[in-house]
């Protein structure tokens, strides 16, 4: 009812004709002023420009002894990603946090960019820091890692990986941060205090599980599809695991076609998260399926586990569990501009390796672009093997296209594996994917 | 994939007849007067037909359109004239109480909801399609999604709030 009434008041909202009109007009003048022939550039801030881009070049190694936050960053990251780093040192202040864009490495597609986040006023930043709302102008896709900590000036050092964007290279881009967490608490191997045997007595009552809004686990895609999946119909008595964890419960458990579901409650916050799982003799059994709900407001996941009742007492429900502590919002953005130094790039097409199909694999100094077919592409693993005899491999992707451990129907996936460490691509003498050596061209 | 030749200045009749709707509503969704949302549908064509870059699908400009009708949104929020004056009430009535009603409670709901909300129950996109237009994790976008929500369906009794 919600969404048709929404969509009729929205019907009625139109831009007026004398708006489009004078719309129009503007652009179509806009457009005849960019075709009209350009005046001569002068020549001479041409060459000014070449030459103080030159001094640049040659003087990172000068520079840096008077950057600050650059100069520290040499001291943490590899002497090999210092070398390919370009030195951006702009800030942007709000709410008492200062993000300041340290330097930056890029090749077609992708940015590296290191940031440091300093709390000027209070002590609100510390290792757990989780950049929540932000993005990178320019590209799409995006992850982050700390790099480090630093107690004595309360700042950390951020990784930044941006990629899908297309010709970033020499292109403007904008880090924007509108929020981030952190102080946030760590639980790890909680046990729930009542046996699993005992809590599935009663057979409980269900209700299609509707518009499920995510989930993981092998069962995910089949539960998604099926709107009329049982799940737990939440009875409003809920059972915490310790007095100390007072925003997560267990809301239901019990026998549903087989299947062991467990319904976790959460209470409202902007990012407390975690996970259960069965504990036994022989470790950790994952859920089968995960299923994220909301009912009436309230946020709830069930977990539906493959274990047959007879062998419930061989486990103990376990959750790992991560409270949020400190959320800060604010609106921070720096722009800035970096060109990739190293162009060339060592290619290969059609590849299959043990059901893995690659269309295409291109790596530049700083990762490997692969597209292909694969039902899970979530642990290809790319390494490259050095004339001198080391080896590199990847530890980071970002998938452009598909989800890693669901591909879509097709199995279509296109990823980018950035390597621990920037290739120097004329050393390369060996490209091996999950173990098996590829033929390569290039560089 | 075919990436096709999208130019801004390819066709500027069509591209404006095409969207206008579009980012028309979402922009009067963010700023809710129809006068800064004519402002922020002046702004909006003339940085498209600015733009150098080429779009790789209509998704793409969809996509793009959508992003820079919030930045201008978000722009005009930001300037100091705008912090200074005072919505007019235009008196907005539509054709139903319900719609009038929603739309009071929407005049209410904080600005960050807004985007959200629309391109959600309006443009029908998808949380993962928000999250990639927006640059915000799907997450975010579900917890701002959920909050709206929760607000309106407070503001309006819960009488016939039923998504």
């Amino acid at each position: 009812m919600f969404k048709s009434i929404y969509q009729s008041m929205n019907k009625q909202i139109n831009p007026s004709e004398e708006l489009l009109c004078k719309t129009k007009a503007k652009m179509h003048d806009a457009l005849r002023q960019q075709q009209a022939p350009r005046k001569r550039i002068i020549r001479r801030p041409l060459v000014l420009v070449a030459v103080i881009c030159l001094c640049i070049l040659i003087s990172i190694p000068i520079m840096a002894t008077f950057i600050p936050y650059f100069n520290d960053l040499l001291q943490i990251v590899n002497p090999s990603i210092g070398a390919r780093l370009q030195p951006v040192e702009q800030y942007s202040e709000d709410n008492g946090i200062r993000m300041s864009v340290i330097a930056a490495m890029n090749d077609d597609d992708t940015a590296v960019i290191y940031l440091a986040l300093q709390d000027l006023t209070e002590d609100r930043i510390d290792r757990s820091v989780d950049l929540y709302d932000y993005f990178v102008r320019g590209a799409n896709v995006f992850t982050h890692e700390l790099v480090n900590y630093d107690e004595a000036t309360r700042t950390a050092t951020i990784r930044m990986m941006a990629g899908g964007g297309r010709e970033l290279d020499g292109k403007k881009l904008t880090v924007q941060l509108n929020s981030f967490l952190s102080k946030k608490t760590y639980y790890d191997g909680v046990t729930f205090p009542v046996a699993l045997a005992e809590a599935t007595e009663e057979a409980p009552e269900t209700m299609p599980s509707g518009r499920i809004n995510g989930g993981g686990g092998d069962g995910i895609r089949e539960i998604m599809d099926n709107e009329d999946y049982p799940v737990l119909k939440p009875k409003g008595e809920k059972c915490a695991f310790n007095d100390e964890l007072d925003f997560v419960w267990i809301s239901g458990m019990g026998y549903v076609d087989g299947m062991l579901h467990i319904q976790i409650q959460w209470a409202e916050s902007v990012d407390n998260h975690g996970y259960i799982y069965l504990l036994g003799d022989d470790g950790k059994v994952q859920p089968y399926a995960t299923l994220n709900f909301n009912l009436d407001g309230v946020k709830y996941s069930e977990e539906v586990f493959d274990i047959p009742p007879e062998e419930l007492q061989k486990y103990t429900l376990a959750g790992y569990f991560v409270r949020e502590g400190c959320y800060v919002e604010g609106d921070w953005n720096v722009s800035f501009e970096v060109k990739a130094v190293d162009s060339a790039r060592i290619t290969a097409e059609n590849l299959d390796i043990n059901g893995l199909h690659i269309d295409s694999l291109q790596i530049s100094p700083m990762g490997a672009n692969l597209s292909g077919i694969s039902s899970d592409f979530s642990d290809i693993l790319v390494e490259v093997i050095n004339k001198d005899g080391t080896k590199v491999s990847c530890n980071t992707m970002l998938a452009y296209q598909g989800i890693p451990y669901a591909a879509n129907e097709k199995g279509e996936f296109t990823v980018k594996n950035f390597f621990e460490l920037p290739l120097d691509l004329n050393s390369v003498k060996e490209v091996k994917i999950n173990g098996v050596p590829v033929e390569t061209k290039g560089p | 994939m075919n990436t096709q030749s999208l130019r801004t200045d390819d066709c500027v009749g069509d591209v404006i007849e095409r969207y206008a709707a579009m980012v028309y509503r979402l922009a009067f969704a963010e700023a809710k007067s129809r006068s800064d949302a004519d402002d922020i549908f002046q702004e909006v064509f003339l940085r498209y037909i600015n733009n150098s870059s080429a779009f790789e699908s209509e998704e793409h400009r969809k996509a793009w359109l959508i992003r820079v009708t919030l930045n201008c949104a978000k722009k005009l929020r930001a300037s100091s004239f705008y912090r200074r004056t005072t919505v007019l009430d235009e008196s907005i009535s539509y054709e139903i109480k319900e719609e009038n009603d929603l739309h009071q409670a929407l005049v209410q709901l904080p600005t960050k909801y807004s985007a959200v909300l629309h391109l959600f129950y309006y443009e029908d996109l998808s949380i993962e399609q928000i999250s990639r237009t927006l640059g915000m994790k799907p997450s975010a976008v579900r917890t701002r999604l959920t909050r709206a929500r929760r607000i309106l369906k407070e503001k309006l009794k819960g009488e016939w709030f039923d998504v």
